[in-house]
This record gives C-alpha cells, structure tokens and sequence, in this order.
C-alpha cells in the first residue's frame, strides 16, 4: 500500500539518534542523509524520511496521527520500544503488550519520538 | 504549535480498537503475522469531517484498488500490505495537521497516478503538485500530490518505466 513515510523534525540529529536505534533493533540499517538533507530509513521495500519542512515553518504534531510499523515477532517489538524510549523516544500507551480485540490479539508498543510524532509497532498474535 | 496532550488514547483501549477490528475483517489493517515484507503496518491520520474525508478517501483509494470500510468515526481501508484509517482524533480534540508530514501510496503506473490525482481534485482535495517524474524520488517515479480535505499531504507514485 505505501511507498513511503515522511515526518517533519525541528532537530535531525536528535531524529537520526532516535530512528537509528529503533530500526537497528529490529534487524534494519541506521539513516543516511539524502542530498535534500533528509534522513531516510529504507527497510523492506518502503521508505521512512525524516526532514524539516520545506516550507521553513517549524515542524509540528498532527492530532490523530499514527504511524504503525510492521514487526516480526513480539520479540522485535519490545526491542523496537526499549530501543526508541533509551534513545530520546517517549513511552506512551500502554506498556508493550497483547491486546485482545475483539478475538484478535495483536502485540503493541507505543511510543513518541522526538518531536512528539506518535508512533506504533504492532505483530499480529494469531 | 498543537501539541497532542493525551498519553492513553480512547481509541486504542481495546474494547474501541477492537471495532475497528470487527468491522474491517479482511486482513485487518495490514496485521501482519509472521515474517513481514513490509515496513507500515498502518497509517491513521486525523480528521474533522468524517464525511468529507470519507468522499476523498473512497474516490481516491478505489482508484489505488482499495475498498473502504465505514465506521461511525471514520473509514478504514485495509489490505494484505498495511492499511490506512481515516477518523476523528481519540482525544477528542480537533484534528490537526503535521508539517513536515506526506505519506505515499503505491500506484500501479502512470495512469494510476493521473486518476488518483484527479479523483482527489473532484472529491474535495487540493492540488499539491500535478503528476510527473520527480528527480527527489528514487530512480526518477512519476508522482502527485493532493492535500486532503483535513490538509493532510499526500501523494501517490508509481515506478519509473519509461518516458510518459
């Protein structure tokens, strides 16, 4: 379905020391900066960017808006989560964890990063 | 600058999260078992007018071969590779939009993204930039962009597969 994610930073190397560890932790390669200067995470398939505005305006938090990433295992996800809170990231939500919904039990783990974008990585249990 | 003040959001506590789930049985929202080969499990942007995002959304999304799934707060649109969910905050409070924020979807090719841009220009959307080969984008892909009715950017791209 996606090509690819963009978010807005004030700060791109308080991003880069953030998004480097979550991606490392789960199996992915640390940022580089394109020739725009904008961070990029490529990792199965898709993109991740991080970049400030290009309209100069400062970057901020949209209400409503959640980026999940796709995890492996559980496993993967706790690591995505204690890699990002010690890495400038704020834990949120609940602690990682199943959640039934329903019938359908999915493995999640919230966090904040940075700049405050809310971000979420989820596995589906069964 | 907005900032979002809640740390538990109404949406995500199971028993609402869990419609969601009910209602869009297909794969839902891109939950992905096993082995991913994906990076987005899902995308959920805010809105404040559920029917007009839903009227964008539809025209836009169908193009793209994605079918909506309505609920009373907002529209899923789920598949095998992630999904995207269109609704009003949890928190209750206004939607607000990012800046800095695009997300992109995959179209199948050239005419894909004409349609999709068009689509979204005559269902409520904006026009951020009409379709063509963008240098920025890896290998050269033929991309559009549309603010959605809530402002929100985003664009569409197919790969590069020859000249126009």
């Amino acid at each position: 379905m996606y090509s690819h994610m963009m978010v807005g930073s004030n700060d791109l190397e308080k991003s880069k020391t953030f998004y480097d560890a979550v991606f490392t932790a789960i199996g992915g390669a640390p940022g580089t900066y394109d020739p725009k200067g904008r961070l990029v995470y490529a990792h199965k398939g898709s993109a991740f960017l991080v970049t400030k505005p290009i309209n100069g305006e400062p970057a901020c938090i949209s209400n409503g808006s959640t980026i999940g990433f796709a995890m492996d295992n559980p496993e993967q996800a706790d690591a995505w989560h204690a890699a990002g809170a010690a890495a400038g990231g704020t834990e949120i939500e609940d602690a990682p964890g199943v959640r039934d919904m329903h019938g359908t039990k999915l493995y999640l783990a919230y966090l904040r990063d940075p700049d405050g974008h809310k971000l979420c990585a989820l596995y589906r249990m069964d | 600058m907005p900032i979002c003040p809640i740390e538990h959001s109404f949406f995500h506590k199971a028993e609402n999260f869990g419609y969601v789930i009910a209602e869009s049985r297909a794969p839902f929202a891109g939950s992905l078992r096993g082995e991913t080969n994906t990076m987005f499990n899902h995308v959920f942007v805010g809105t404040n007018d559920v029917a007009a995002a839903r009227k964008f959304y539809n025209a836009t999304m169908t193009v793209l071969g994605h079918a909506g799934h309505d609920m009373p707060h907002g529209t899923a649109y789920p598949s095998e590779h992630g999904s995207f969910v269109v609704a009003t905050p949890a928190n209750g409070e206004a939607a607000t939009c990012m800046n800095g924020f695009t997300f992109g979807f995959r179209a199948a090719d050239y005419d894909q993204v004409e349609a999709w841009h068009a689509a979204g220009l005559a269902n409520g959307g904006t026009d951020a930039g009409a379709p063509g080969f963008r240098e920025n984008s890896p290998g050269n892909m033929y991309g559009a962009y549309l603010r959605d009715p809530d402002g929100h950017k985003l664009c569409a791209y197919a790969v590069n597969t020859g000249p126009r």
